[in-house]
């Protein structure tokens, strides 16, 4: 289980939060997120095994079914589905489905130009879209209009010099084996359900299950397809990593070294719980989007963040927030 | 022997020649020293083949020059006790730097129609063959040749004879051989020619054959076949290359399967004998730092390979080095009383290295995929902390790979720590070499013959 850092416990947004360890790999850094009290929440399922994609009605609708015959599921924001020889889409919101319930959303975004045909009903793997691309496809939702980010994919996919045209898959395909090292690098502890997401030391996103269980399911792909890519872009900016390296000055025995690797460690981690800290307790502007299953959905914004949550009364089961930067 | 030779030579087999700067110093060093040992290290299977190419022309460098080195005989015949593809890529550098005495001949000549393989090589690899043969004869004296296997007459024989057949293992077998290269019609015994000869007619005929050699038919003859009939024709190789070694095998079983039953308690011991047979126990004293975090899990079907590699790596050292404290980072349960552990938690490799030398070890052996995370570049800075205070304790960081093509460059923990990738159990051997070899000035002739076990156990 979580060791508690510093006895921190989140006030405001992420209250019933506390954090863990701060895992970090070269710009990106990771910080655990553990309910103070364990829940196991088993009435949410995970998504990877219940979802299906059941049809797709038309261009810009997808019909889901949630297959368990026990249990809710809530489709996480912004999922993706590829398959070849048809146009790809992704979602704008999250939704809450009832066990055994097909649920048709009607305001989902074609990520494919091009490509003619509608996608067949599998039990596939999805993506998230990347965070680039997140703070569009929220202010963008609620509408029809199946095309309305091609124009976005194709100023998101223009900065990896991927050849133009709002085709997500001629960024993802390529880019493919490198993102997928970030799912090797990052690791999830016992009871874990969410994660705070930095990139050069700055805070970009947060993302929050309802249990472990679902958390195991949608953290690699969130680092894969969502915040992987925003390294890369980093990288190219040439942003330097925020770590703080160890004085090795002063040492003079072992003590000294191990006592030098705890306050480096120590100073960033205090450092990472204070942004979150100060992003929690900012006063959210709240937005009951709709009401499924008496669970609400809520967006959220303030400033240059945004992003939903679905709640339970005041119990945050799901959380996606995430920086337009 | 000098010590340092060895240790240079290990530090740096297993990556291209021109990656270090000394590097042909260092062979011709270890050369001169030692030839016999030196032939030897061919036989190893994870040298880069730019150190094999380099330690075959010293050898045959020193044959040539002077009577020290292995005589032409005795190199011929260590070539072809070889695997074929390695022993040809090793001729192969002849053609390449123009290199043709008469030893040279002779060695080439020895080597190739004295193979017992002769006729299979000449079915499957005939282009690279007739391009050795020109080499070696020189391109008139294979005209020539070529001439005389159509109408030898009284002449033709001797030439043949002097030319071509006094090299030869199997005289029927070879002549068959060397008229199906010059094209001569000839009623062949051999299968694999008689096969080859059909394929050249028609390609359907040649079903069975290498892949490489239908696609060489294809180009020359039939060119308007479609690559994936070629590949429907060609003997089936399995496109995994990768076969575990029991004690991997056992460990992936439990790991991928999740479960642990008394079945696998029981072949255990049997399983670690195996992996042990023919290493020597150390008396070094030894810490193993075992990361059994989630990613030593992996995915796919590299999927619990790293884990399943890293505990049976850990399980060797553990009964070769009868002095060892472990260090798990990550995993279920403890392997000091549990015979198993599932990957599990993050990678804090750091704090278990602190941890480990504060017991002053002879050598500190980290076992983890390189995917630091708690923080990343922890453990370097740790290294350089500890040299600063004098404590210069070798440090290995074994990678257990699925393959040797990974890209490791993100993934080496310091500069100052040596990587040793391993993908079969067997290989564990290279780093019993290197440990073989710490602090040591001289080495002394027991030693050298227990490296070169070591360097060459398969």
């Amino acid at each position: 289980m979580a060791v508690l850092q510093l006895n921190q416990i989140f006030t405001g947004l992420l209250s019933g939060l506390i954090p863990g360890k701060l895992q970090s790999r070269g710009l990106l850094e990771i910080l655990a997120l553990f309910p103070i009290q364990h829940n196991s929440r088993s009435q949410f399922v995970p998504p990877l095994q219940n979802l299906k994609l059941v049809a797709v009605p038309d261009y810009g609708k997808m019909t889901f079914r949630n297959t368990t015959s026990k249990g809710l599921l809530i489709l996480p924001m912004h999922i993706g589905f590829f398959q070849d020889g048809a146009q790809n889409h992704a979602t704008s919101r999250a939704m809450v489905l009832d066990a055994q319930e097909d649920l048709t959303a009607t305001d989902c975004f074609c990520i494919q130009e091009t490509q003619g045909g509608l996608l067949d009903e599998a039990n596939q793997r999805f993506i998230v879209l990347p965070l680039g691309l997140r703070p569009r496809a929220f202010v963008e939702r609620d509408e029809e209009d199946f095309s309305r980010l091609w124009i976005h994919i194709e100023n998101y996919t223009r900065k990896f010099g991927v050849s133009k045209s709002g085709h997500l898959e001629r960024f993802i395909r390529p880019y493919f084996p490198k993102l997928q090292t970030f799912r090797h690098a990052f690791e999830t502890e016992p009871g874990q359900i969410g994660a705070v997401y930095f990139i050069a030391g700055q805070l970009v996103g947060i993302e929050v299950a309802p249990n472990p269980e679902y958390w195991q399911d949608l953290w690699p792909i969130l680092l894969i397809y969502c915040y992987g890519p925003e390294v890369f872009l980093a990288e190219n900016l040439q942003s330097k990593s925020a770590r703080t390296a160890m004085d090795l000055y002063y040492i003079e025995d072992l003590e000294d070294l191990r006592h030098e690797l705890r306050s480096s460690r120590r100073t960033d981690l205090k450092a990472r719980i204070k942004l979150v800290d100060e992003l929690s307790a900012f006063e959210w502007k709240h937005e009951v989007d709709r009401i499924q299953h008496k669970l609400r959905i809520v967006n959220l914004e303030h400033q240059e963040w945004a992003g939903q949550m679905v709640q339970k009364d005041s119990e945050i089961l799901y959380l996606s927030l995430f920086r337009n930067k | 022997m000098n010590a340092e030779l060895l240790r240079k030579y290990l530090k740096m087999h297993r990556k291209h020649i021109t990656e270090y700067q000394d590097a042909t110093v260092v062979h011709k060093e270890l050369c001169q020293s030692q030839p016999e040992f030196y032939m030897e290290l061919l036989k190893n299977n994870l040298t880069h083949l730019s150190h094999k190419q380099e330690i075959f022309l010293n050898i045959i460098s020193l044959s040539c020059n002077s009577l020290a080195g292995p005589q032409t005989a005795k190199i011929v015949t260590f070539l072809q006790a070889l695997p074929i593809e390695q022993s040809l890529q090793l001729i192969d550098i002849l053609p390449k730097i123009k290199v043709n005495c008469s030893r040279i001949r002779n060695l080439g000549m020895n080597y190739l129609l004295g193979h017992e393989s002769f006729a299979t090589l000449a079915a499957t690899k005939s282009l690279r063959i007739q391009r050795l043969l020109k080499h070696f004869l020189g391109e008139r004296t294979w005209s020539a040749c070529k001439r005389f296997l159509k109408n030898p007459g009284t002449h033709g024989k001797k030439f043949l004879h002097h030319k071509l057949w006094r090299y030869a293992n199997n005289i029927e077998t070879t002549h068959e051989a060397l008229c199906f290269l010059a094209k001569v019609p000839y009623k062949t015994q051999e299968p694999l020619l008689t096969k080859s000869l059909a394929a050249r007619k028609s390609l359907e005929q040649g079903k069975g054959l290498p892949l490489d050699t239908l696609f060489g038919l294809r180009g020359t003859l039939h060119p308007s076949t479609l690559a994936s009939k070629v590949r429907s024709l060609a003997a089936s190789i399995s496109r995994i290359n990768i076969k575990d070694n029991p004690l991997t095998t056992l460990y992936k079983e439990v790991l991928s399967t999740n479960i642990t039953q008394a079945e696998h308690y029981d072949r255990l011991p049997a399983c670690l004998d195996h992996a042990v047979k023919n290493l020597p126990i150390m008396d070094q004293k030894v810490a193993i730092i075992l990361d059994i975090s989630s990613s030593m899990a992996s995915s796919g079907e590299r999927s619990q390979h790293p884990a399943g590699l890293g505990l049976a790596l850990t399980r060797i050292l553990q009964k070769q080095f009868p002095v060892t404290s472990l260090y798990q980072v990550g995993g279920t349960d403890n392997l000091v009383e549990a015979a198993f552990a599932f990957p599990q938690g993050q990678t804090d490799l750091a704090s278990a290295l602190l941890e480990a030398v504060s017991c002053k070890p002879d050598s500190v052996m980290f076992i983890t995929d390189g995917y630091e995370n708690t923080r990343q570049g922890d453990v370097a800075d740790v290294v350089t902390g500890m040299r600063q205070l004098a404590i210069n304790t070798p440090i290995y960081q074994i990678v257990p790979l699925f393959t040797h093509t990974e890209d490791l460059t993100q993934r080496t923990l310091s500069a100052d720590i040596e990587v040793i990738t391993i993908a079969h159990e067997t290989e564990i051997s290279d780093l019993f070499a290197h440990v073989l070899l710490e602090q040591t000035q001289d080495v002394s002739p027991d030693k050298l013959q227990l490296c070169k076990q070591l360097l060459t156990r398969s």
